[in-house]
């Protein structure tokens, strides 16, 4: 449903014939199925089918070592939502996905303005500001757990020498969320800017033409056209980013396993603990449909924000 | 709409071979058979740094010696990697065999994730009971049968510095400190701070997921302390014994005979740096202490509480639960972990493991040793941690208890509130579901 | 004088592809696109220096620390170990630069069988999405079929579902269809990606039926219609679509760690994370093993960096 809204850069029909969308209605063969026939199967088979089962298997006590396993009602969802833990994961989620996402809009959006202007050497910008997003996500973590180490790490290096003591980036509980975040917003900005740059780009060049004969100056047409142009675009990354963040796992995983003492556990980790590291699959899955029914709430709660705007 | 020829060239080019290699490929990705490879003896182990280069030249050797085929793989220590372990188990595709601490056993076995050893194999192989020391043996047992082939003990013991211990006058002349109850051990470290100016004895525990509890149920097995962590029922501790351990713990971490507030890599720094005399350990350190301080003494924790118990684990092979295993690739891999715990002992115990087969430890190698020696009589009163599915080495058991133990060591909260804080965590990992059972 | 000036380039481009003869087309739009972009620039930043100069600023200083860490891992990789960890920290290695770190992780590891199963798995990944995608997206755009509002309701509402909270059921269903570990258990649990159905419906969607009518009335099946008419004007969203696909698949950590258990079955991102040197941790081969993962992608985004950013800013939305 987001992709309703795809950017200009978004591959169109032949122009020559485009304007002719109306009149689909009339060839209606009756093959429908048999071009259905393999997504279905696989929809079936790795999306609904799990869906099912793991419902299944939150009401169970099913576990990874052992064979049987019992039905349990809806102990397994009553134990997670009084389990303190779960939601002190939760919590960690959510602030996570708040000092990244503010970041990671903000700093996407300079980025993909100011490429946007014209500036030379665009091949150059973009490669710096989207190269981070194509490394596979162990890369990012191998480089940065080295820039962040003790007395030879990149970062702690720089300040010894500026004279300034180190800090444990992943090793306080204090700091290693933000430098969590941070890492994040290294690795995915270029993803957002993307999304901005192609947006940007489907600004008319006609409304600077007469903001400029009004005599507007460039931050009064930066505030007064191209911010409000951007507005959708901006909601719309801003879904995305919350619904990315609250997915957070792989990084975090890598780089302190949720450490140091449980600061940086995302949901997700929670849900692979409790499920894979500690046997209890039952568990892991009640969890798993308690973290579902929070994205779809955040998507529906957008979705009914985007209604009304269109509207 | 046009590109560049060479552009298209190329991506002609890239997706002609891509889809060449992927329709070569397919056929043998589909076989999960293959993956072992033909008649290689697959392992895994968490061993890094000093301990993974010693393996792996064992395994070398081992490799040379009997001809075999070996297949090592290391992941990261801890819970990444019992939880793979248990998800290879789980998903039928684990490897011949692994290493296991002696403490993760009881939440591998019940579960049917692994199989037994096999004694009169074993004893073919030259590996009986008689090689190993009682206490270790017996721990290696779950419901009669022997689970966890140990390779190794490895306690928690005392380090020290040998000159500062001569100029503190601590040092008795067989080379050992004279150590028998608590109020020694901090006259011991008050003697050491007054050479050293600041601390006598490191001990890095803070924020640390494994320390506090180690040191703790060490001396709590001395004072003979029972224990009951029965599933569904509440745990059970002698209290006061327990009590007046974390006291005496308490007691010598003023600052002064003991650092109070050194996490793990600060305890090792300040023994490292000559800013202590005597530090709490793992044998596993050896190697970097006595690189930086040459004249290192050790010693197995003293006996302060009447019985003489010292906290160990013990690095283990055990045989995870097999699709299918033909005579021969088993005989294969027998052969293969009997060779490493007959033949790599002394190499192994230069990063300080003591070897769990007895003959190992009387071989000249590993006797000459030092500080090695000293306190390889260790092994023969080690105690494990409780058998429960729970417990064990990287568990969030251990973390949980350390947590409520390092806030008294601290000063924090008092003995009896620590006691109370372990016994309610007990609590809840014997309420919550027993997913191996 | 600013607005005279604009207006001239306005009228200079619109009017020069037609009236300069002796350019070949391409030198012809290069050149109109070259004045659109310096039209825009004085737009946005004004005519004057001060802005150029400070936007130029900003964007260097980031993309200089953009590039600080990629850089300094690259650095590090063609150093010795010693000079890697050297403390304090060192920019000039001692020992001179040396490239034993990559000698070391190509003979010693796995890295090379890691970088083939991560072609398979994506390539696997991105044939089966796509053609399976392409089928059902025009089924749903052009056909009439029992169920078809129901089903392409389900196919949206499963936007919403977190490919994540399926590995707990996934995992078990793989022991079951025997695919743990094996690198069709890593691929297919992959392919089914409603989003790209959608995509591509919603291109579909705006092609004039007539064209397929035409052929329809030759006697043309409804699959070589779709074969023959449909694909080919379709060539811009396969590409987009693909990529996109591709490098997801690429970059996927949390299935493939989670159904793969032997190292020879693991794509890059799981053995890179996951398998360790025994030989403890080795900042210089650490870093060369990063630079040889990252290495393919950086590679293809070189040479296709205008698909791939339009394959992203297409099927990007919704999809991270």
């Amino acid at each position: 449903m987001t992709t309703t809204t795809s950017p200009a850069q978004a591959p169109r029909p032949p122009a020559s014939i485009s304007s002719a969308a109306e009149p689909r209605k009339r060839a209606l063969p009756r093959t429908g199925y048999w071009f259905l026939a393999p997504y279905l199967f696989f929809f079936a088979l790795f999306l609904i089918w799990p869906i099912i089962y793991g419902l299944w298997m939150s009401l169970t006590n099913r576990s990874l070592v052992t064979e049987d396993s019992e039905f349990a009602g809806l102990s397994n969802y009553g134990e997670a939502l009084t389990d303190p833990q779960m939601w002190s994961s939760l919590g960690n989620t959510l602030f996570f996905t708040v000092i990244s996402s503010v970041p990671l809009v903000l700093v996407s959006f300079v980025m993909a303005y100011l490429v946007y202007t014209g500036l030379k050497g665009q091949w150059l910008w973009r490669l710096t500001f989207f190269a981070p997003f194509l490394l596979p996500v162990s890369v990012v973590t191998a480089i940065w757990a080295f820039l962040f180490t003790n007395d030879f790490g990149l970062v702690n290096g720089l300040l010894d020498k500026a004279g300034l003591s180190q800090v444990g980036w992943l090793s306080d509980e204090r700091i290693a969320m933000w430098s969590i975040a941070l890492v994040t917003l290294w690795w995915t900005v270029g993803f957002n800017f993307l999304l901005y740059l192609s947006a940007l780009q489907n600004i008319p060049d006609h409304l600077y033409e007469a903001a400029q004969l009004d005599g507007a100056g460039t931050w009064r047409r930066l505030f007064s056209i191209t911010l409000p142009m951007m507005k959708s675009t901006t909601g719309l990354i801003i879904l995305l980013q919350a619904l990315a963040s609250l997915k957070v796992f792989d990084q975090i995983f890598l780089l302190t396993a949720g450490g140091p003492n449980g600061a940086t556990r995302s949901i997700l980790q929670y849900i692979y603990d409790s499920g894979f590291t500690g046997y209890r699959l039952g568990y892991a899955s009640a969890t798993s449909y308690i973290f579902f029914a929070l994205i779809v709430l955040v998507s529906l709660v957008q979705m009914r924000l985007a209604k009304r705007k269109d509207s | 709409m046009k590109y560049p020829n060479r552009r298209q060239f190329l991506q002609g080019a890239l997706a002609a071979a891509v889809t060449a290699g992927a329709v070569g490929s397919l056929a043998g990705c589909g076989s999960p058979g293959a993956s072992g490879g033909g008649g290689k003896v697959t392992v895994w182990d968490p061993f890094q740094g000093a301990d993974g280069a010693n393996m792996r030249g064992i395994i070398r050797d081992v490799q040379s010696r009997t001809g075999l085929s070996v297949e090592p793989t290391t992941l990261s220590w801890g819970s990444p990697y019992y939880t793979k372990l248990a998800m290879s188990s789980a998903s039928q595709q684990p490897p011949d065999t692994a290493i296991m601490h002696l403490s993760r056993m009881p939440g591998y076995a019940p579960g049917g994730l692994l199989e037994p050893w096999d004694l009169e194999l074993l004893a073919e192989m030259g590996v009986t009971e008689a090689d190993f020391a009682p206490a270790v043996w017996k721990s290696c047992q779950y419901e009669g049968k022997l689970y966890s082939l140990p390779l190794d003990t490895h306690p928690f013991i005392t380090f020290f510095n040998q000159d500062l211990a001569d100029r503190a006058g601590v040092l008795a002349s067989d080379g050992s400190i004279e150590i028998s109850s608590p109020d020694q051990m901090r006259e011991v470290g008050a003697k050491l701070a007054e050479v050293t100016g600041g601390s006598g004895i490191s001990f890095g525990y803070v924020m640390d997921t494994a320390q506090a509890w180690r040191l703790f149920w060490g001396l709590y097995r001395q004072t003979g302390g029972g224990w009951s962590l029965e599933q569904g029922q509440k745990a059970a501790l002698d209290e006061a014994k327990a009590a007046d351990v974390i006291g005496a713990v308490a007691s010598w971490t003023d600052g002064t005979a003991m650092t109070r507030n050194l996490d793990y890599e600060g305890g090792l720094a300040a023994f490292n740096g000559g800013r202590v005399g005597m530090i709490l350990s793992g044998v596993w350190e050896v190697s970097g202490l006595q690189a930086s301080q040459p004249n290192l003494g050790a010693m197995p924790m003293p006996t302060m509480f009447g019985t003489p118990a010292a906290y160990a684990d013990s690095h283990s092979y055990v045989l995870p639960r097999q699709r299918s295993m033909t005579d021969e690739r088993r005989r294969s891999v027998y052969e293969f972990v009997t060779s490493v715990i007959r033949g790599g002992g002394p190499q192994w115990g230069t990063a300080g493991h003591i070897p769990a087969f007895l003959p190992a430890q009387e071989t000249s190698e590993y006797r000459g040793l030092r500080p090695q020696a000293e306190y390889a009589d260790a092994g023969s009163r080690v105690v494990f941690d409780p058998p429960a599915w729970f417990a064990g080495a990287g568990t969030e058991f251990q973390n949980q208890m350390s947590q409520s133990l390092s806030d008294a060591f601290r000063g924090r909260t008092k003995p009896m509130d620590a006691v109370g804080g372990m016994l309610a965590g007990m609590d809840r990992f014997l309420a919550a579901p027993n997913p191996t059972a | 004088m600013a607005s005279t000036t604009t207006s001239a380039v306005k009228a200079a481009s619109a009017a020069s592809p037609a009236q300069e003869p002796g350019l070949s087309e391409r030198a012809r739009t290069r050149a109109q696109k070259k004045r659109e972009v310096e039209h825009l620039r004085t737009l946005t930043l004004g005519p004057g220096r001060r802005g150029r100069v400070a936007a130029y600023s900003v964007v260097a200083v980031l993309a200089a620390l953009w590039a600080l860490p990629l850089g300094w891992a690259v650095l590090s990789s063609f150093k010795s170990e010693a000079d890697a960890s050297a403390a304090p920290l060192k920019f000039w290695p001692e020992g001179g630069w040396t490239a034993d770190a990559y000698r070391g992780v190509l003979a010693a590891g796995d890295i090379p069988l890691w970088i083939w199963n991560s072609i398979l798995v994506s390539t696997i990944v991105t044939i089966v999405t796509v053609t399976i995608s392409a089928l059902a997206a025009y089924a749903f755009s052009r056909q009439k079929f029992r169920g078809r509002r129901w089903l392409f309701g389900l196919t949206l509402a499963a936007l919403m579902v977190p490919p994540q909270i399926l590995i707990v059921p996934l995992f078990d269903q793989m022991i079951a269809l025997r695919l743990s570990d094996t690198l069709l258990g890593v691929a297919l649990p992959q392919v089914v990606m409603p989003l790209m159905v959608i995509v591509m419906k919603n291109f579909f969607d705006q092609i004039p039926v007539e064209l397929e009518e035409a052929a329809r009335l030759d006697g043309a099946s409804d699959f070589r219609v779709f074969y023959a008419v449909v694909l080919p004007l379709s060539r811009s969203i396969l590409t987009a679509v693909s990529i996109f696909v591709f490098i997801s698949a690429w970059n996927n950590f949390l299935w493939p760690f989670i159904v793969t258990n032997s190292p020879e079955i693991m794509t890059i991102p799981v053995g890179l994370g996951t398998v360790k040197n025994a030989y403890g941790v080795q900042y210089a081969s650490e870093m060369a093993s990063a630079m040889i993962g990252a290495l393919p992608l950086l590679i293809v985004f070189m040479l296709f960096q205008r698909h791939i950013i339009r394959g992203f800013a297409t099927s990007g939305m919704g999809g991270q």
